[in-house]
């Protein structure tokens, strides 16, 4: 399930000054109409909430500036978070068609989306001028100065591709009134009930031990996602190497929303590279030697049901079992039509290892040899690398 | 796909997915044993068995059928009220279907446990369609049903609806209710009756080969599995019958022992031979419930593995495989080897 990505906003100090505008909150220098989107998990994804809210800007008797959402008609205050002027601007998501805008902290990576609701587009851009000015924004053209770069304030690494991909926002974003979010809303109730059980809960760990989502190698991704149901966005998600259970679980939903693109086999025709099947690299033959290694069988037990006993023969059995096979196909199949990228961030690949058989295998070596350069980095403190 | 309904997710015809499924669904001393005949013999060495489950697996469009045999209409009668039918509302829930469509009719036999004895008091008033509908809708039963979700096949439900091309299953149960033997196919109106029979054992044999002639020649592919009762109980029972056989005969022969008389040693010669005939059964009927051992085993192991995510093991393997740098070489004999074959189509379950 979708949730707030804001529920525990760090407190800041600070006085807020700028504009007022008339309107119906009682002290509030700024309010408009606006919906709400959700981060789904740990997901790079976002989900509109379709009822109907409004955003305001107020400051409390403690003389600090709150920015707050609640329902329109409800009287109880959803999302209050204490903000430091100059910290915090609204700005337009701009690979949305639609009127979706995100509220960025310049101290930090994150986020708050919100759809506008106000009857009139037209006044938008003004409208996220004065918000901007109430927050302390010193910018006086609005949000378009920044759309072409507006992710210099992360914290972290921003490979250059990995913005563009993470720069474009659900084409199910692009609706304008909240019918269309309804729907879809709704839409996303119906398939997270249909995925609420708990198989693939099953408390699977991974042991990779990565840190960042390494840059480069990026260039197959954006021709094959074209046709996708729902983009991911934003780049602060999905970067620990760890995988679990829940997370597993979020991916589930995700992927439940996934829908292979008509077209992407004439994608893949044109790639130079012919697409493999996972099937054909794991085979038993190939696996031997890594099979007869105990130390490397000691990383496989873990990845296995609990209910196979740990030993070499069970995972022979495993790696010969078609239950194995089939999820070699069904893996394969999933990773040539290039919709697994928020899947493999989740084991600190980039997200381009999701796009082929191929590109994934290499993603994993690459990652490997990265870990091994940066280990035996700190061990001599030279200065190595890999790519 | 199955919009109110909830999803349904596909299953295995499988004797052991089948099992756990029964098991799961709270009903005990029941397991399901795949057929290779329609032998009644086959069916005697098995016994109680309560009741058929018949699977089709056929191409739609191969051969220009839609899997409906057509000329037999089914006889919705009211001397049918008796059995417990439902209507197939949607396809994935096939299985638990034709399981329950079995279970449900022989419930003075098996338990059945809270679950199914709720669903069946609930439902029993209604008429097919409602029931199959409200089958379709028990979140509990959909619950156990869907345990059997593989991690990777909720991506292909939803992305790729079932098309021309797709498999397609369907199921019959054979159930005997009020000693007469009664088809139940959920595509029908109402339950089919094959006539009286003292022993269906024997005639559903011929009901199953008349059925599969009815289908067209591009049928390649069935399945018949067997509701039984609990192997390893039954076994169990017979062997405790054995052993106090063996343990009365033991006193016999030691009595026939001090005795001494000639008439007696001839006697305790027969019980001895008696008891060697009885240990050698009693042998027998342990390796079964070894076999049976094994088998639950076997069920264990392939459904953990049915269930299981297999992405974090994938993604170690290849770890390995770099850790010996034999990635490469394998991605190229991959390479290779996708080369001298056809696309293969996306896998479809």
């Amino acid at each position: 399930m979708a949730t707030p990505l804001f529920s525990q906003q760090p407190r800041r100090g600070g006085a807020g000054h700028g504009g007022a505008a008339g309107g119906s909150i009682p002290g509030a220098l700024i309010e408009f109409k606006a919906g709400r989107l959700f981060r789904d998990g740990q997901t790079n994804w976002v989900r509109p909430d379709p009822r109907r809210g409004v955003c305001f800007a107020r400051k409390e008797d403690d003389g600090l500036l709150r920015f707050c959402w609640k329902e329109r008609q409800a009287s109880a205050v959803e999302e209050e978070l204490i903000v430091f002027p100059g910290d915090v601007y609204l700005e337009k998501v701009q690979q949305s068609g639609g009127r979706v805008y995100v509220l960025k902290f310049t101290s930090s990576s994150q986020r708050m989306f919100f759809w506008l609701q106000e009857a009139d587009s037209d006044g938008d851009r003004n409208l996220i001028y004065r918000v901007n000015t109430v927050l302390g924004d010193g910018t006086s053209g609005g949000d378009d100065d920044e759309e072409d770069e507006d992710d210099d304030e992360d914290d972290d690494e921003e490979a250059n591709e990995e913005r563009q991909a993470s720069d474009r926002l659900p084409p199910l974003l692009q609706r304008r009134d909240s019918r269309e979010a309804e729907v879809l809303s709704r839409h996303r109730e119906q398939s997270a009930l249909a995925h609420e059980n708990p198989a693939l809960d099953g408390g699977v760990q991974l042991s990779a031990q990565v840190g960042g989502v390494p840059g480069g190698g990026m260039r197959r991704r954006t021709q094959q996602r074209s046709g996708g149901d729902v983009e991911p966005m934003g780049g602060a998600g999905g970067r620990a190497g760890s995988f679990n259970s829940s997370q597993l679980g979020s991916l589930r939903q995700l992927l439940s929303s996934i829908r292979v693109p008509d077209d992407y086999r004439s994608a893949q025709q044109s790639e130079g590279e012919g697409p493999i099947s996972l099937s054909d690299v794991l085979t038993p033959g190939n696996l031997r030697a890594v099979l007869d290694d105990q130390q490397l069988r000691g990383a496989l037990f873990p990845t296995l049901p609990d209910e196979i006993p740990h030993t070499q023969q069970a995972l022979d059995e495993v790696i010969r079992s078609p239950q194995f096979q089939q999820a070699l196909d069904s893996l394969s199949y999933v990773l040539e039509s290039g919709q697994m990228a928020p899947l493999v961030t989740q084991l600190g690949l980039e997200p381009s290892a999701g796009t082929s058989v191929h590109a994934f295998l290499a993603a994993i070596e690459r990652q490997l040899h990265k870990e091994k350069a940066s280990s035996a980095r700190s061990a001599n403190d030279g200065d190595t690398p890999m790519e | 796909m199955s919009g109110e309904h909830g999803n349904w997710c596909l299953i295995e015809s499988d004797p052991g997915v089948f099992t756990e499924l029964i098991h799961n669904m709270g009903a005990r001393n029941v397991q399901v044993e795949e057929l290779y005949d329609l032998d009644p013999s086959t069916l005697r060495e098995i016994e109680p068995v309560y009741g058929l489950i018949f699977l089709f697996k056929w191409q739609s469009g191969s051969g220009g059928s839609s899997g409906e045999p057509g000329p037999r209409a089914a006889e919705p009668s009211g001397a049918s009220d008796h059995v417990y039918f439902a209507q197939q509302i949607i396809q994935n829930a096939c299985a638990t279907q034709a399981i329950l469509a079995v279970l449900l009719n022989r419930s003075g036999e098996i338990e059945l446990g809270e679950m199914l004895e709720n669903f069946r008091s609930f439902s029993a008033d209604l008429p097919p369609d409602m029931r199959g509908l409200a089958m379709t809708n028990s979140d509990c039963i959909r619950d156990v049903h869907n345990s059997f979700v593989r991690p990777e096949s909720f991506i292909s439900d939803e992305r790729r609806p079932a098309t021309e091309n797709d498999d397609v299953f369907h199921f019959i149960s054979y159930v005997p209710v009020g000693g007469r033997l009664y088809e139940l196919d959920g595509l029908k109106p109402g339950p089919i009756d094959h006539g009286a029979t003292d022993d269906w054992l024997e005639t559903v044999g011929g009901v199953i080969q008349k059925r599969m002639s009815e289908y067209s020649q591009s049928e390649i592919r069935f399945n018949l599995m067997a509701v039984i009762g609990d192997r390893r109980k039954i076994l169990g029972e017979r062997i405790s019958v054995v052993d106090a056989d063996i343990s009365r005969l033991t006193v016999r022969l030691e009595a026939l022992r001090l005795d001494g008389g000639e008439a007696s040693q001839a006697e305790a010669t027969r019980v001895e031979s008696q008891i060697g005939k009885l240990s050698s059964e009693r042998t027998g009927l342990e390796c079964m419930v070894e076999r049976e051992n094994g088998k639950f085993a076997r069920y264990r192991f392939d459904n953990a593995l049915r269930k299981h995510n297999f992405i974090p093991l994938v993604y170690q393997l290849v770890r390995g495989l770099v850790e010996k740098n034999t990635l490469r070489p394998a991605m190229e004999r991959a390479a290779d080897a996708a080369k001298t074959r056809p696309r293969r189509a996306p896998p479809s379950w």
